[in-house]
C-alpha cells in the first residue's frame, strides 16, 4: 500500500442557521457528517456530488480555510485540524487549492507577475533575481510566456487566468493541492485544455489531488478513485473505473443514469427528484429520493461496507 | 478622465469646488480690502464699488472677509479628512480583517462614538483643549473618524471574501502584507468617496460650532461666524449673511455632487484603465 499523504477521519462540520425570528432556537446544518477518506501519493481522489453536499466544505477544511468541527486532517502523518496558525507555516504551503472561478482568483490591483511574486514571498523567496528564475522556469509548463507577467488580471481570457492559477498553486511547490470546480466556469473547448494540462503536470511533479467536480465525466478522466458524496456523507468510494462501470449506490446509479442514456428512455430507473428532507441518526439520507427504500431505510442508518478491493458502499442492499 | 466628465454629478461637482478653490487661494494673495480692518464711521454699508458686497457692524469688508474665511474653511476640512482618513482606513483594515476581538472592541468604539451627537462632542473638546483652531479640527477629526472606519470596513469584508484574498492566507502571507498590499488597494475608491463627502461635512460642521461661538474665534474670519454675527442685522443689511451662506451652500453642494459623482464613476469601472 502506497503512502497516505493525506488522511480524512471522522470529520464533521456544522454551520448555525441563522434564526428567522428573536429567541427562536437556533438550527444547526451539517454540511459534512463523519467523512472519512485518504489520498495517496501521487494519486488523483475524484469528489463528486451534487451542489450543497459538501464537498468544498470538504476542501476548504483540508486547505485549512476553515476550521472543523470535528475529526481530523493528518498531513504527511501529522494532525493539521489543531495546529496554531504559526506552527503550520512550514506546512501551509504544500497544500495548496485552485479555486473555481479565476476570474475572482486573481487580484485585480496586481500584474500576473506581482502576484507571482507575491506567493514566492510568501515562501520566503525575497530575491528578485530568484523569483524571476522561480517564474521563468514554470511559466512555459503551464503553456504560457513571459510577455503575460506585465499584465493585468482582465486581459487575460478565462483559460489563461486559470493557467495562471495552477501555475500560482506550482510555484510554492506543493504535494497536495485540492482543485475545486476548476473547469466548471470555463467554456467547453477551454476546458478540456487545462484538464489535459492538469493531467501532464500531475504526472510531471507527482502531485497528489482531491478533484472536486459534479460532473461525473471530468471527475472520470481525471481521477484515480471516485468518492461520492451526498448530503454531507459519503455513500460510495472506489476505483474510478469500477464506480464508473459498475456502481452500486442508488445515488450513484442515478448520477450514472443521468450521463450515459440522455437519449434513452430509462424513466423506470429514475429516482424520485429531491423529496423532503429527513436527517436524523436513524435514517438512511438517500432514503426520500431512493428508488429502493423500504422500510428498514427510514428505521436504520446504513454503514459504509466494503463490497470489493477497496470498494465501499453505503446501503443496506448492496452486497 | 474624460469618461468621469461624462457623469454630470461629478463634472458639477468638479467645477464648483475648482471655482471655490480659486476663488479662497486668490484670496491669499489679493483680497479688495484689508478683510481685518476695522473702520469705524462705515459700518452696516450697503454693496457698492468700492465694498463689493457691503460692509460688516465694524466696517469690515464682507466680500474679503469671505474669500480669507474660504482659506479656513479648507484647512479645516483638508487637515481633518486627511487625519480622520489616516485613522479610520487604519482601524477599519484591523476591524475587517481580524473580525474576532479586535474587530468587535473597534467597531464598538465606534458605535460608543458614533452615539455621541456632532454638536456634544465639539464642546466637550472645547470645554477640554479651549476654544481655537486646534480644538475645532480636533472635534471635527474625532467625529468624522467612525464614518471612515464604518465605509472602508464594510468594503474590507466585500473584499476579504473574495478568493483572492483567501488564496493569501492558503500561502500564509503576513496579515499586515495583506491588508496594505492586497486590501488597500481595493477599497482606495470607497475611500476616496467617503473623503469627498466628508469633506462637505467638515466644512458644514466647522460653520455650525463657529456659528454658536465654539469654532473659530474672532478676529480670523469663518463663513460661521460671519453667519453668527450677520444674523443680528439680518433685516436691515442682508448682505453680511448672503455670501459666506452661498459658500457654504455651494462648498457643500460641490463636494456631495463630486462624491455622488465618484462613486458612480469608480464603482461602474469594471476595468482598470492601464
Amino acid at each position: 500500500m502506497a503512502e497516505r499523504i493525506i488522511e480524512v477521519k471522522d470529520l464533521t462540520k456544522t454551520y448555525r442557521v441563522p434564526s428567522a425570528r428573536l429567541l427562536e432556537k437556533k438550527k444547526l446544518f451539517t454540511a459534512v457528517n463523519a467523512v472519512n477518506f485518504y489520498v495517496e501519493k501521487g494519486e488523483t481522489v475524484g469528489l463528486i456530488g451534487e451542489s450543497g453536499c459538501g464537498k468544498t466544505t470538504v476542501g476548504r477544511i483540508i486547505t485549512k480555510l476553515l476550521d472543523c468541527d470535528g475529526g481530523q486532517v493528518i498531513f504527511e502523518g501529522e494532525d493539521i485540524t489543531r495546529v496554531s496558525r504559526r506552527a503550520f507555516k512550514e506546512k501551509r504551503s504544500k497544500i495548496q487549492m485552485i479555486f473555481q472561478d479565476p476570474s475572482t482568483a486573481l487580484n485585480p490591483q496586481f500584474t500576473i507577475g506581482g502576484i507571482l511574486r507575491e506567493a514566492l514571498h510568501s515562501i520566503g523567496v525575497r530575491d528578485k533575481g530568484e523569483q524571476k528564475a522561480r517564474i521563468d522556469a514554470l511559466i512555459s509548463k503551464v503553456g504560457m510566456t513571459d510577455e503575460y507577467l506585465e499584465r493585468y488580471p482582465h486581459e487575460l481570457s478565462g483559460g489563461q487566468k486559470q493557467r495562471i492559477c495552477i501555475l500560482i498553486a506550482l510555484l510554492t511547490n506543493p504535494s497536495f493541492i485540492v482543485a475545486d470546480e476548476v473547469v466548471s466556469a470555463l467554456d467547453l473547448s477551454v476546458q478540456a485544455q487545462i484538464l489535459n494540462l492538469m493531467r501532464s503536470l500531475q504526472k510531471e511533479f507527482e502531485l497528489s489531488t482531491l478533484f472536486i467536480s459534479h460532473d461525473l465525466n471530468i471527475i472520470h478522466y481525471m481521477s484515480d478513485r471516485i468518492i461520492v458524496m451526498y448530503m454531507g456523507e459519503i455513500v460510495e468510494s472506489g476505483e474510478c473505473q469500477e464506480i464508473y462501470s459498475r456502481g452500486r449506490h442508488p445515488y450513484t446509479q442515478l448520477l450514472l443514469s443521468s450521463l450515459l442514456d440522455l437519449n434513452a428512455d430509462n424513466t423506470s430507473g429514475e429516482a424520485r427528484d429531491s423529496g423532503d428532507v429527513i436527517r436524523g441518526d436513524s435514517v438512511c439520507i438517500f432514503a426520500p429520493r431512493c428508488p429502493n427504500c423500504t422500510e428498514k431505510c427510514l428505521r436504520e442508518k446504513p454503514e459504509l461496507k466494503e463490497i470489493g478491493e477497496r470498494h465501499w458502499v453505503k446501503c443496506h442492499y448492496v452486497e | 478622465m474624460k469618461r468621469a466628465f461624462r457623469n454630470k454629478n461629478f463634472a458639477a461637482g468638479f467645477i464648483l469646488v475648482s471655482v471655490l478653490v480659486v476663488f479662497t487661494v486668490l484670496g491669499i494673495f489679493w483680497t479688495p480690502c484689508d478683510p481685518l480692518q476695522i473702520v469705524a464711521d462705515n459700518t452696516l454699508q450697503p454693496p457698492s464699488g468700492e465694498h463689493w458686497a457691503g460692509t460688516d457692524r465694524l466696517g469690515r469688508d464682507v466680500f474679503s472677509r469671505t474669500m480669507v474665511a474660504g482659506q479656513t474653511a479648507f484647512s479645516i476640512g483638508l487637515i481633518t479628512v486627511f487625519c480622520a482618513m489616516v485613522t479610520g482606513v487604519l482601524l477599519a483594515l484591523l476591524a475587517g480583517y481580524f473580525q474576532g476581538v479586535v474587530g468587535n472592541i473597534i467597531m464598538r468604539f465606534t458605535d460608543a462614538f458614533k452615539s455621541i451627537p456632532s454638536l456634544l462632542m465639539a464642546m466637550m473638546v472645547a470645554a477640554i483643549l479651549g476654544r481655537s483652531f486646534f480644538s475645532t479640527a480636533v472635534a471635527i477629526t474625532l467625529i468624522l473618524i467612525p464614518q471612515f472606519i464604518r465605509m472602508t470596513r464594510a468594503t474590507v469584508l466585500k473584499v476579504k471574501e473574495s478568493e483572492y484574498i483567501q488564496w493569501t492566507t492558503l500561502v500564509g502571507l503576513n496579515p499586515f502584507r495583506v491588508m496594505v498590499r492586497h486590501i488597500l488597494p481595493n477599497v482606495v475608491s470607497t475611500i476616496i468617496i467617503t473623503a469627498s463627502l466628508a469633506f462637505s461635512e467638515a466644512v458644514l460642521t466647522e460653520a455650525a460650532l463657529s456659528f454658536l461661538g465654539l469654532g473659530i474665534q474672532p478676529p480670523d474670519p469663518s463663513w460661521g461666524q460671519m453667519l453668527s454675527e450677520g444674523q443680528r442685522s439680518i433685516m436691515t443689511a442682508p448682505w453680511n449673511v448672503l455670501l459666506p451662506g452661498t459658500m457654504i451652500t455651494l462648498l457643500v453642494l460641490g463636494f456631495n455632487l463630486l462624491g455622488d459623482g465618484l462613486s458612480a464613476v469608480l464603482n461602474s469601472k469594471t476595468a482598470k484603465e492601464v
